[in-house]
């Protein structure tokens, strides 16, 4: 977690702030929960501070994974924790999630299960900020794509723009512009 | 949404905190059955094991305080607590007054643990403890009252004293993260040693000769000094975590 040098970052027409966190959903790529707690202290610490958060959801999704809430963080798995990540993430009814390398690390059963966790979860009308390198598990579910490059945009369009444009799919495209 | 903050760093600190506070109350009570034994030297090694206790719970209750700081803000978990919807301010004032409870917590604590030892003892003794109290208290008051504005400079010196000592840390802390490298901690306790022997050498010499010129005087402008130098201390290192937190937190993945 980095600090802009220069710039502006809205969200919801406002500057990053208390108001604008309440209504961010971000699931960062390491592992943040809190190890001493257990699933269930962790789940309530979460609906403690976020009022958009799903209790409904969150058991639904925990009893699917077959997580369960005695358990100690600690003393879960790394993808297990991971999945936790997710869920407590997914369970809130937020207007932007912001995920960061959500399916990196993962066998291909566990991207399609994170996959359909986040479209099956996400809140009506809500924005999904998605950060990856697998572009071809992505591209089915994006509407939107930007490419960085040291630091520079080379390219920010929607999908079906660039599939049309340049007649490859996004991932042929994504590798030719960062072939080595 | 401070509240619920202090709520959850209150459990936090405890849940580490507790353990030597319940093994302390249990020794005193050992140490209270095993003075009234015929085995002296039984009791007296419980006593000394009690009295390691006492520290272990005072410098435990004092050192969580300030490590849960870095722990939530400056580890992996500071993804989480960065993401809470809170501001810097209600950030510090529910780490600060966490810390500072778990501080008395652990104070009073070791006071009712000595309390232990009054239990069974003869009327006469407990009176005698009751009369020592009270005459210490009424000295304190004979004090307050022949010099109080001398009292009441002392009693605001250590009102801005405790919040002082938590902000320092927090604030090198704050300090260290700004560097990466992989032993952050070692960096912020590094600062922290090479301020407080600057510190000390400048207290040694410029400020003691200061602060001696300034009692000839008036005592009242040395303390005064003190009061509004160590309010500076303490408003700067709030200032300068919360500058940090709002705009220059480094967490490494």
């Amino acid at each position: 977690m980095l600090q802009p040098n220069d710039g502006t970052i809205l969200i919801d027409g406002k500057a990053p702030s208390a108001q604008t966190k309440a209504i961010t959903a971000y699931l960062p790529d390491a592992n943040y929960l809190i190890n001493w707690m257990t699933v269930e202290q962790q789940v309530k610490y979460y609906a403690d501070f976020f009022k958009d958060f799903n209790m409904a959801k969150c058991d639904e999704l925990l009893n699917r994974l077959q997580i369960y809430k005695k358990q100690k963080i600690k003393s879960l798995s790394k993808g297990t924790k991971e999945k936790l990540g997710l869920i407590l993430t997914m369970s809130r009814d937020a207007q932007l999630y912001i995920l960061d390398e959500p399916i990196a690390g993962v066998d291909p059963a566990a991207r399609d299960f994170i996959l359909d966790t986040v479209m099956n979860n996400r809140a009506e009308g809500s924005t999904i900020f998605l950060c990856t390198h697998l572009i071809a598990d992505i591209e089915p579910i994006l509407t939107h794509a930007i490419f960085l490059n040291r630091g520079r945009i080379a390219l920010d369009a929607p999908v079906a723009e660039v599939k049309e444009k340049e007649g490859k799919s996004l991932d042929e495209v994504f590798r030719e512009v960062f072939k080595w | 949404m401070v509240g619920k903050l202090i709520k959850h760093e209150l459990r936090n600190i405890f849940r580490i905190a507790l353990i030597p506070a319940i093994i302390m109350l249990l020794l005193a009570i050992l140490a209270r059955i095993t003075i009234e034994t015929s085995n002296p030297g039984l009791g007296i090694s419980i006593m000394m094991f009690y009295i390691f206790s006492i520290m272990v719970t005072l410098i435990i209750g004092y050192f969580f305080g300030i490590s849960s700081f870095y722990q939530s803000l400056f580890t992996s978990t500071g993804y989480l607590t960065l993401s809470l919807p809170i501001n810097p301010d209600q950030l510090i004032w529910a780490k600060l007054i966490s810390a500072i409870t778990v501080m008395f917590g652990s104070i009073i604590l070791c006071l009712l643990s000595s309390c232990i030892f009054f239990v069974g003892l003869p009327q006469e003794v407990l009176q005698a403890i009751g009369d020592a109290f009270s005459e210490a208290g009424a000295l304190i008051g004979q004090f307050a009252n022949a010099e109080p504005l001398f009292f009441f400079e002392l009693v605001l010196l250590i009102i801005i004293s405790v919040p002082m000592t938590f902000l320092v840390f927090y604030a090198v802390m704050s300090v260290g993260q700004l560097f990466t490298v992989k032993n952050r901690k070692a960096i912020s306790i590094l600062l922290y040693v090479g301020i407080m022997f600057v510190w000390q050498i400048l207290n040694s010499t410029i400020i003691a000769d200061i602060n001696e010129a300034m009692t000839r005087v008036s005592v009242h402008l040395t303390m005064w000094i003190e009061i509004i130098f160590n309010a500076g201390v303490t408003v700067g290192c709030y200032f300068l975590t919360r500058y940090i937190i709002k705009n220059k937190v480094n967490l490494l993945a």
